[in-house]
């Protein structure tokens, strides 16, 4: 056979890429060999291969076919996740190029296109990686939302409640007004920002005296609760325990003092208001603060405001400076950096608010997850991870698990009218437990929110194996005898 | 994923968390959408092909360090596609001409690329073992690049026209092989092609199994090692008396130690076009001198000599040997050194001083020998 005269890489990728997959070389089934079993971590279904992936994957190829040819029955599982936050917008901007709102559509309507989405243009990474070479078992491609792994992730939901890690409570959270959902920590980017820094004048009641805020936020101060100084500070402390009245709206605030508050930021004075502001809503729970929440759902003021209602959070901000220039209570303004949070799909400044949403509270299950690592029980290459990841364990803050989002995992709690409910893996169930509980029957209706996809990902090492679902098969006893498991982050 | 399998598996869900670094542009950006420095990869792919891809962003890729990323890493990738796909093709010439039992057939360089192949297996195991795959693909770039395709094929390669010893040959293709089925997953599709290309095959790489590890001869290795320097050095030596390369020369050593020699005669003769190799045992008049180590060689060629280059060129090793021994002296005449360093260290520096001296000596007679005192 004549060689040509350079190595020809289209054709021999496909050639032999082919010519693998027929022979079945990367299809593994338990069997005598040692298992060297590697998941990938599921990409997102919307997700396009990146320089990222490209690492990922070419790393995790290497060593899985390298334990191919050392004689170990090597398993590389594929497979995708549903990306509910990503997949959603996607399926969005395809029902408005078709002229639709998803306003306009029941749930089942949305769901049925969202998985037409899927089925059309969704996994395209997967097609991907073949053309890298990876060397991936393709009868395993597992989907988070596949029938086994979503009953999966309802029934953990179910569990963890019943064992009482999971509770529904108004708190903090970061609100993405543009995809009107909850995000976690993980979901927002912080990014320095240059804005406006407003000195205001807000009028002591029932004297001439005045206190001199600065906020980068003017258009919340009709949600203003407070105003805090530190208590050593010799210019305030002729006036704690006074009222101080928020401009234009003229309600009465008390002045309150907290070690809290820097004495050498802006005037050393600050505005409480905690319910859009992480820090202000602690501040608030020590001191018993009323919360005054001004926002609607996509960020523009309600009625609670008084004044500016309807305008956009952004456009408020605007208007109002005149408004308290021409009453007298804005003092001067002055240029200002610091960091803004930004949600991480739609761009939108993030705001904090406080919302009932489903949590885990994550004391409960973090201390194994931390032992394991800190003993080299589970081994981080390099180890110098094992620093960032003890930080993250020790500081674990409870997981905002609720997203306002159609595309995902529904989550399995029924309430009746009055807002009582009940977790249960179906209607049937629901209605059992409803009336062992309250001892009556009513009409429930399913929570219209679905779970953050990291609640159904954080299964993937198992439930790829059916360890869930099926426990005890012939894979998962494999996966389970812990001979060499490995997976890459 | 650590604490759902604690809580739903009752154990860890894996033992090995590897951790990438991230990828940034060659000015350090992160690469991102929104900065638009991500290049596009199915692009690349189609370009320069998946082994060049992969070996492109594995090269830059110190294990868990963020990795520097610009196109070039895929040329050099593409580089590296194209040596192994020459040497294929030089084999392939050969498989047409084998001579069974050729006389004088380079069975060291067999014999060392042998050994050179189990150390590479044990240094490739200790990499793996500690998941830094980047130094593991180097080590074989290495050992593809520079030992199989420069010295080894340059070492077993035939005369012109001249036939090649098939059991040579056939151990040839078999280290090829072995070496394709090393790289394989760094460079899957290359390597499949060269092992099919190089003869018929009854099976495929990716599913071929590795041999098992064996401890190599250090000795040969050694040899090997001091066979490169000297081939390297009467090289350079020959390209500063401006010899052209179809000009012979009678090469003479001076050795106490003959046997660092055996069965690499040949190779060496013909790698510096030697038309006479014999060993002295004391220095030879009107010739090229140099010293590897503690051995003196002597070039001898009819072509004449400037004498004037090889004089600078000598004295110019004098000054620094000079310097390079007063250094080592000043270090050993210190007390504090000798009393506090490790022994070995000690030792270390003694070997240079008295290194160092032996190349004086000889730089000296050479100089004596020009000057025809």
């Amino acid at each position: 056979m004549a060689i040509s005269k350079n190595f020809e890489h289209q054709a021999a990728e496909e050639k032999w890429y082919k010519h693998w997959l027929q022979k079945g070389y990367f299809h593994s089934t338990p069997d005598e060999r040692e298992p060297y079993t590697v998941v990938i971590p599921p990409p997102n279904v919307t997700g396009v291969l990146h320089m990222g992936h490209c690492l990922n994957n070419t790393i995790q190829d290497i060593l899985v076919r390298r334990a191919r040819m050392q004689g170990k029955n090597a398993c590389w599982v594929p497979g995708t996740d549903h990306a509910s936050i990503a997949t959603e917008a996607k399926v969005v901007h395809m029902l408005r190029e078709r002229g639709i709102a998803k306003s306009s559509l029941s749930r089942d309507e949305f769901l049925s296109y969202a998985w037409e989405w899927k089925e059309k243009y969704g996994g395209i990474i997967l097609q991907q990686l073949r053309k890298l070479g990876c060397s991936l078992d393709w009868e395993r491609t597992t989907f988070t939302m596949d029938p086994h792994y979503y009953q999966s992730v309802i029934n953990v939901f179910i569990d963890l409640y019943n064992k009482g890690f999971i509770y529904r409570g108004k708190r903090m959270i970061n609100w993405d007004v543009k995809a009107q959902t909850a995000l976690s920590d993980e979901e927002v980017i912080r990014r320095e920002t240059t804005q406006s820094l407003y000195h205001l004048r807000y009028n002591i009641e029932g004297t001439e005296d005045y206190i001199i805020i600065a906020t980068v936020r003017p258009e919340t101060i009709m949600g203003d609760t407070a105003i805090c100084v530190h208590p050593d500070d010799e210019r305030y402390k002729h006036l704690v325990g006074k009222k101080a009245l928020v401009p234009l709206i003229n309600r009465a605030i008390p002045i309150i003092a907290d070690e809290y508050v820097t004495m050498d930021f802006g005037t050393g004075a600050l505005k409480v208001t905690p319910a859009h502001d992480m820090n202000d809503n602690q501040l608030g729970q020590k001191h018993n603060l009323e919360v005054i929440d001004i926002f609607n759902d996509n960020g523009t003021l309600n009625e609670t405001a008084q004044i500016l209602i309807g305008e956009d959070r952004f456009d408020a901000r605007k208007k109002i400076i005149p408004m308290l220039e021409e009453a007298g209570n804005l003092v001067k303004t002055e240029p200002y950096t610091s960091e803004v949070g930004y949600s991480e799909r739609t761009d939108a400044v993030v705001e904090p608010r406080l919302s009932l949403q489903w949590w885990v509270s994550m004391k409960n299950i973090s201390g194994p997850a931390l032992q394991a690592v800190e003993s080299d029980e589970i081994k981080f290459y390099p180890a110098k991870f094992k620093n960032l990841y003890r930080h993250w364990m020790e500081n674990i803050k409870d997981w905002c698990i609720s997203r306002q989002l159609w595309w995902g995992h529904r989550i399995p709690a029924w309430y009746d009218a009055e807002g009582n409910y009940v977790v249960a893996a179906n209607e049937a169930d629901a209605a059992k437990i409803y009336q062992e509980k309250y001892g009556k029957t009513t009409s429930l209706r399913q929570d219209e929110d679905c779970l953050d996809t990291w609640f159904s990902s954080w299964l993937w090492p198992f439930e790829v194996f059916k360890g869930y679902s099926e426990p005890g098969n012939a894979d998962v006893k494999i996966l389970l005898s812990n001979k060499h498991t490995c997976n890459c982050t | 994923m650590i604490m759902a399998g604690f809580e739903y598996q009752g154990q860890k869900p894996f033992n090995e968390v590897y951790f990438t670094g991230i990828v940034r542009d060659k000015i350090g950006r992160k690469m991102s959408k929104q900065l638009g420095n991500s290049p596009d990869l199915l692009g690349l792919v189609d370009q320069y092909g998946a082994d060049a891809v992969r070996f492109g962003i594995l090269i830059a890729s110190p294990a868990g360090n963020d990795l520097m990323w610009d196109e070039s890493s895929n040329e050099q990738g593409l580089h590296f596609n194209n040596k192994m796909w020459n040497a294929l093709k030089l084999v392939k010439i050969w498989e047409g001409r084998t001579q069974d039992n050729q006389s004088n057939a380079p069975w060291f360089a067999v014999n060392w690329f042998e050994q050179r192949l189990r150390q590479v297996r044990i240094q490739l195991d200790e990499l793996f073992r500690d998941f830094r795959l980047s130094e593991a693909l180097k080590t074989l770039y290495t050992l593809i690049w520079d030992d199989f395709c420069s010295w080894y094929l340059e070492w077993v390669k035939p005369g012109f026209e001249q036939p090649i010893d098939t059991a040579v040959y056939e151990k040839t293709v078999s280290f090829f092989e072995e070496l394709m089925q090393l790289l394989h997953p760094f460079m899957p599709f290359i390597t499949e092609e060269i092992y099919h290309q190089l003869r018929e095959q009854k099976g495929d790489i990716t599913v071929s199994q590795y041999s098992t590890t064996e401890t190599p001869d250090e000795q040969l290795l050694q040899k090997a090692t001091f066979l490169k320097e000297v081939i390297t050095a009467v090289r350079d030596a020959r390209t500063r008396a401006q010899l052209k390369p179809k000009d012979t020369i009678q090469l003479f050593i001076q050795t106490v130690n003959q046997k660092m020699y055996e069965g690499t005669e040949s190779i060496l003769s013909r790698q510096v076009n030697a038309d006479e190799f014999a060993f002295v045992n004391e220095a030879k008049d009107n010739c090229i001198n140099l010293v590897v180590q503690k051995d003196s060689f002597y070039l001898q060629t009819t072509v004449e000599l400037d004498t004037t280059s090889l004089r600078e060129q000598l004295e110019k090793d004098r000054i620094y040997y000079i310097g390079f021994l007063a250094a080592v002296e000043k270090k050993l005449s210190n007390e504090k050194f000798v009393a506090n360093a490790k022994p070995e260290v000690v030792e270390m520096e003694r070997k240079k001083k008295a290194d160092a001296e032996a190349k004086l000596k000889v730089i000296e007679e050479s100089l004596a020998k020009i000057d025809g005192r």
